[in-house]
């Protein structure tokens, strides 16, 4: 069975959604709604480009600098000092 | 004696291609260096989740350090039931906490829950489907920095640990000291406001023929939301 959702209800499941998690109901009732509603969809579609984007991006890597002194204090524990 | 340079014959580095379990064996049995491929493997991983949770790279730095060393003490500790991924990563987000409570200018957990709880998304423009085309890849690396770092740290975390680092639901909540429904809607939030700050950039360009139709949609809505109220007299 589904019921209707509203757009505050299913920005609030959006996030399982994505993730696929939720009840069968509810994923059935965000699809419908999703269908039907512009502003739901763009906010649908523009999120999962985000999730996307950000994976893509690879951010933060770790600088030069740092993971030399990451290196030296390994270097001296592992040796004992 | 030299080697063939025949590069189909060539083998892997026996030390890179080595399983995590492997080289924890040959710590444990006394081999130290052992530990150096570990590190490599994982530097990026652990220096994510400190920066994620610090925000800041002095403390980051000295988190991911502190991770590693207590990591090989304590390797004894290590039970087999989870990877040593899993394992590494919840000592580094434990030594990322713990440090945290000591920053002074930390905005308490509550205040900054209490800022994100009502975040609506206001940007209702569809995006372009090609926004590597439009900005290079450095670009669009800096600006997914720059909308994570804006985050408070209680949204930035969860969303570096599940979007980035791939642990699971309960694994996040778990370690983040955070019933499930709570870490769910934390990151809900958190990939809101990523978008949200996105968004100026991802956008479709709004045309002269978009505007008018946006235009004539809320001229419409205005009238019948006029003409019900007289009619309601
Ligand atoms: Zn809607």
């Amino acid at each position: 069975m589904t019921s209707i959702l509203n757009c505050k209800e299913v920005l609030a499941n959006l996030s399982c959604y994505m993730d696929g998690d939720g009840a069968p109901g509810v994923r059935k009732s965000i699809e419908m709604h999703v269908v039907r509603c512009r502003k739901c969809r763009v906010i649908a579609d523009t999120t999962r480009q985000t999730l996307e984007l950000v994976r893509n991006a690879d951010p933060f890597q770790v600088p030069l600098s740092v993971s030399a002194r990451l290196y030296e204090r390994i270097e001296a524990v592992l040796s004992g000092r | 004696m030299k080697e063939p340079s025949n590069h189909a014959h060539r083998e892997p580095s026996p030390e890179s291609a080595m399983h995590d379990l492997d080289l924890v064996d040959r710590i444990l049995a006394g081999e130290a260096r052992a530990f150096e491929p570990l590190v490599r493997r994982y530097e990026r991983r652990v220096f994510r989740v400190t920066l994620a949770i610090l925000g800041n790279i002095e403390d980051a730095e000295e988190a991911m350090q502190d991770t590693f060393v207590k990591a090989y003490r304590h390797l004894s500790q290590f039970r087999r039931e989870s990877r040593f991924t899993t394992w590494l990563t919840r000592i580094a987000i434990n030594e990322a906490l713990q440090k945290r409570q000591t920053q002074r200018n930390f905005v308490p957990i509550e205040d900054a829950e209490a800022a994100g709880a009502d975040f609506m998304p206001q940007r209702y423009q569809s995006w372009r489907a090609d926004p590597e085309k439009l900005h290079g890849k450095q670009e669009i690396r800096r600006m997914i920095e720059a909308a994570i770092e804006s985050l408070a740290p209680i949204y930035r975390e969860v969303l570096v640990l599940r979007d980035l680092e791939g642990l699971t639901a309960e694994e996040a909540a778990d370690a983040l000291g955070l019933k499930i429904p709570a870490m769910k809607s934390r990151l809900l939030r958190a990939r809101l406001m990523v978008r949200e700050q996105l968004a100026g950039a991802f956008e479709n360009p709004s045309t002269l023929k978009r505007k008018i139709v946006a235009r004539a949609v809320e001229i419409r809505e205005a009238v019948a939301t006029t003409l019900i109220r007289v009619a309601g007299r």
